[in-house]
């Protein structure tokens, strides 16, 4: 028996005296998937870091390939066969997958694009990625730079594999690839290789891990070893899980995402869909634009339409379309009557269409700029929060407070920059301010990507009150339990174009399936 | 149209290439700093200071060759600073670049002051090869090599990495300190040779400020030509021409204030400024990496 292939004793790391790991120990033994729950903020991002060698630890040692490490470079990380796919890939924009995949060699070797190319062809099928190695790093969608990151994680042969929510960004159909070949990766016991598997998915984990640790507050808060997986029921499991991951004191249980009927019939007014003698609050009439073919959807207020599809299918396209970010080549887009096509994004906004990005670290935020202010960042200039272009910071600290305090922001101060917030209470502070004012629809873009269980259901019940209270939603997610469990119809996207519509309900589940696999 | 002769178009042309070979070395070597995320605004002062010292090790020790080595040297000695504040320090690389430059102009004029000011010596007409000075021919092949090297080494790809990302080129193992280290040492020691070429063969004699903005040329010109050296080449010859035009035009006879002439240049900055604008510069240009920063 070997020992393990992957150990850590005791490591600690502060960010300005917070701690994000207090001390965590695990070991990731050969042949085995060792998988890393936690809530976002317990400290599994800084500890993918930290094997990347991107972080070094302040105390405590990482034992690989039967070397200790106080601390790994990047290039010892590599060395040690340490292959880590992050969360949010790191990634030239301006150079091709297969030119990114080939930095890091011999200065003086030549590239060879079209071997790598071929390379990551090769590597990519075992998955099921159909992305072009040739395409520019700065135009994949966020689920094909997951796809360039797994892939590159792999690429310089490995012993440990690192993947932080590696299907996050990703579909279902997508994940469920992902996983079957992880699940052959993990059969080359005899080669003494480990996988270690972060993700908020409990299911994902149960499926595929035999060995689960739960990080919470930057500790480790349980484990469940081979014996106890295999012993206790899938129910039970999940129980003792989520106590882990939320303690006691997470009174709202994580939302059971698998019920079939949810919002369908919470207070929201169903049936005020179309000929429900209500006008709509958006119409799309034959919209067009790049990645779209003639949109047309109409969405009642209260209403929310989710809209299902493969990843790449338009979602994107039609987020933007929506905002103003992406201009109509031809169709309408009509808000409450009135056409808004030739508008831009922030007289939308004016007019009460808000978008919440699935990027939220770049798209949605400014990671630079203090919380105080990206709460406020499409009203810049807008009194009472400026008077004469001058900044009037007691407005805005109070404007932040309340929004700290009605979505439960875990920031260390107002004015703390917004990237130094975990990812939950970065997507909570951009919630609060796509609520703010007098919201009249709202484009929710894969809203809980990358969220907890706990953050996710504090999420959906924001769409469902927002909902409640007359605003109109769109709700584009690659989750399809979020769907039936918020939309009141749901729209499947294909190709730029809308293949069907169907009312949420009995048997809505096989049709949308129907409609997206046919 | 009578000075329109064979000999005025020899001599139009080997004045556009005399005055492009020090922007076309000074380029590239913007270039390289720039493609590494390195903005070195102190090219010009590195250049003044190679002049100077390219000239005096020339007239000292009669030999261009040992002159235009010290041009070098000394450029790289320049850079140094801007290594160690801006790469290791983390300052500021515009009000780096700005001091390195007020410090030379002053330095050099001081210099010159008190070793050739009374004396003004020239240098003797370099020996030619072919009628063109030796360094021409090596200035093209290194422009040559250098759009090969942009292109086709991995080392292209990584200061490409490094100007635009560098965490994701800090994480595939490479050093991104050393690697724009490199990028602006190898930036000095162009802008020097540059500076030594304009002092020891364009001019054959040192004067105080000589470079006259060539090194914010160089800066223009790399901004222009982003990934390709060969655009500089291009860049360069095209500024060697506007300023070769001022001697030209006195040749023709033709009467324009010099003044206006030696605008030219100048005005040439603007206008292609204005029409193909700076474009896309590499996103982190001028901003410090610091590993685990973000």
């Amino acid at each position: 028996m070997t020992g393990p292939v992957l150990e850590l004793r005791g490591v600690e790391k502060r960010f300005a005296g917070v701690v994000a790991c207090g001390g965590i120990s695990l070991a990731l033994h050969p042949g085995e998937i060792h998988a890393l729950l936690g809530e976002n903020g317990a400290g599994k991002s800084t500890l993918v870091s930290l094997l990347a060698g991107m972080q070094t630890p302040d105390a405590g040692e990482i034992e690989v390939g039967g070397k200790r490490f106080a601390g790994l470079t990047p290039a010892q990380a590599l060395a040690s066969g340490i292959g880590v796919a992050r969360q949010h890939p790191l990634l030239v924009p301006t150079q091709t997958v297969a030119e990114n995949l080939l930095l890091g060699g011999a200065g003086w070797r030549r590239p060879r694009r079209d071997r790598a190319g071929e390379d990551f062809r090769h590597t990519g099928d075992g998955f099921g990625f159909t992305l072009s190695p040739h395409a520019l790093a700065g135009s994949l969608t966020p689920a094909e730079q997951t796809q360039v990151e797994i892939v590159r994680a792999l690429w310089r042969g490995w012993r440990v594999l690192v993947l932080d929510e590696p299907t996050s960004a990703l579909s279902h159909d997508a994940s469920a690839r992902v996983l079957r070949r992880l699940r052959d990766l993990r059969d080359l016991r005899e080669s003494g290789r480990g996988i270690l598997l972060i993700t908020h998915r409990l299911d994902e984990a149960l499926d595929i891990a035999g060995r689960i640790t739960v990080l919470r507050r930057g500790v480790v808060s349980g484990t469940l070893g081979p014996e106890e997986l295999a012993g206790g029921g899938r129910a039970e499991l999940r129980q003792m899980i989520r106590s882990m991951m939320f303690g006691d004191t997470a009174a709202p249980s994580p939302t059971p995402l698998s019920q079939g009927e949810g919002a369908f019939c919470s207070p929201s007014p169903c049936g005020i869909g179309l000929g429900g003698g209500v006008a709509p609050t958006l119409e799309l009439a034959a919209l067009h634009a790049p990645g779209l073919h003639g949109i047309s959807l109409t969405i009642a207020p209260g209403e929310i339409l989710g809209i299902a599809g493969i990843d790449g299918n338009g979602q994107t396209a039609l987020a933007e379309a929506i905002a103003g970010l992406l201009p109509a080549t031809s169709g309408s887009v009509a808000l409450d009557g009135t056409p808004v096509t030739s508008l831009p994004a922030a007289a939308r906004h004016r007019q009460g269409i808000r978008y919440l990005s699935d990027d939220r670290m770049h798209e949605g935020s400014a990671g630079a700029l203090p919380l105080a202010l990206n709460l406020l960042l499409k009203r810049i200039g807008a009194p009472p929060f400026w008077r004469a272009g001058v900044q009037q910071d007691a407005a805005i600290t109070t404007h932040a407070q309340a929004a700290i305090d009605g979505f439960d922001i875990r920031a260390p101060h107002p004015w703390a920059p917004i990237a130094t917030l975990s990812g939950g209470n970065i997507q909570k502070a951009l919630l609060s301010r796509e609520l703010d004012g007098a919201p009249r629809l709202i484009v929710w873009h894969k809203p809980c990507v990358g969220l907890d269980a706990l953050a996710a259901a504090q999420v959906q019940a924001r769409i469902r009150s927002a909902a409640v209270q007359g605003v109109a939603s769109l709700l584009i997610s690659a989750d399809l339990d979020e769907l039936f469990a918020l939309a009141h119809r749901i729209a499947v996207l294909d190709r730029g174009q809308i293949a069907g519509v169907i009312d949420n309900g009995p048997g809505a589940r096989a049709a949308v399936a129907a409609l997206m696999t046919q | 149209m009578a000075g329109l002769t064979p000999g005025f178009a020899t001599q139009f042309a080997a004045g556009t290439l005399t005055a492009a070979v020090p922007l076309l070395l000074g380029g590239l070597g913007e270039q390289i700093s720039e493609r590494a995320g390195v903005l070195n605004v102190g090219i010009e002062g590195m250049m003044l200071a190679g002049a100077y010292a390219g000239f005096a090790v020339a007239y000292g020790s009669g030999s261009l060759w040992l002159g235009l080595m010290a041009g070098a040297a000394v450029g790289v000695l320049l850079a140094l600073p801007m290594l160690l504040l801006c790469i290791r320090r983390a300052a500021d690389q515009i009000v780096t670049g700005i001091a390195l430059t007020l410090a030379a102009q002053g330095l050099t004029a001081l210099l010159h002051h008190v070793s050739f000011a009374t004396t003004y010596p020239r240098l003797p007409a370099p020996a030619t090869l072919y009628g063109r000075f030796p360094l021409d021919y090596m200035a093209l092949a290194l422009c040559a090599g250098l759009a090969w090297l942009h292109r086709n080494t991995l080392l292209g790809l990584h200061l490409q990495a490094a100007g635009v990302q560098p965490a994701a080129l800090d994480q595939s193992g490479i050093n991104v300190a050393r690697l724009r280290g490199g990028a602006v040492l190898t930036t000095g020691a162009l802008a020097g040779l540059g500076g030594a070429y304009l002092s020891e063969i364009s001019a054959g004699v040192f004067v105080p400020f000589m470079t006259n903005g060539a090194g914010f040329i160089c800066i223009v010109l790399a901004m222009l030509a982003r990934r390709r050296a060969l655009l500089v080449l291009a860049g360069a010859l095209l500024f060697g021409a506007s300023q070769s035009a001022a001697t030209a035009l006195q040749l023709l006879g033709v009467d324009v204030p010099s003044d206006v002439v030696q605008m030219l240049p100048f005005a040439m900055v603007m206008v292609l400024l204005a029409g193909l604008g700076a474009g896309r510069l590499p996103a982190a240009l001028g901003q410090p990496y610091r590993r685990g920063g973000q």
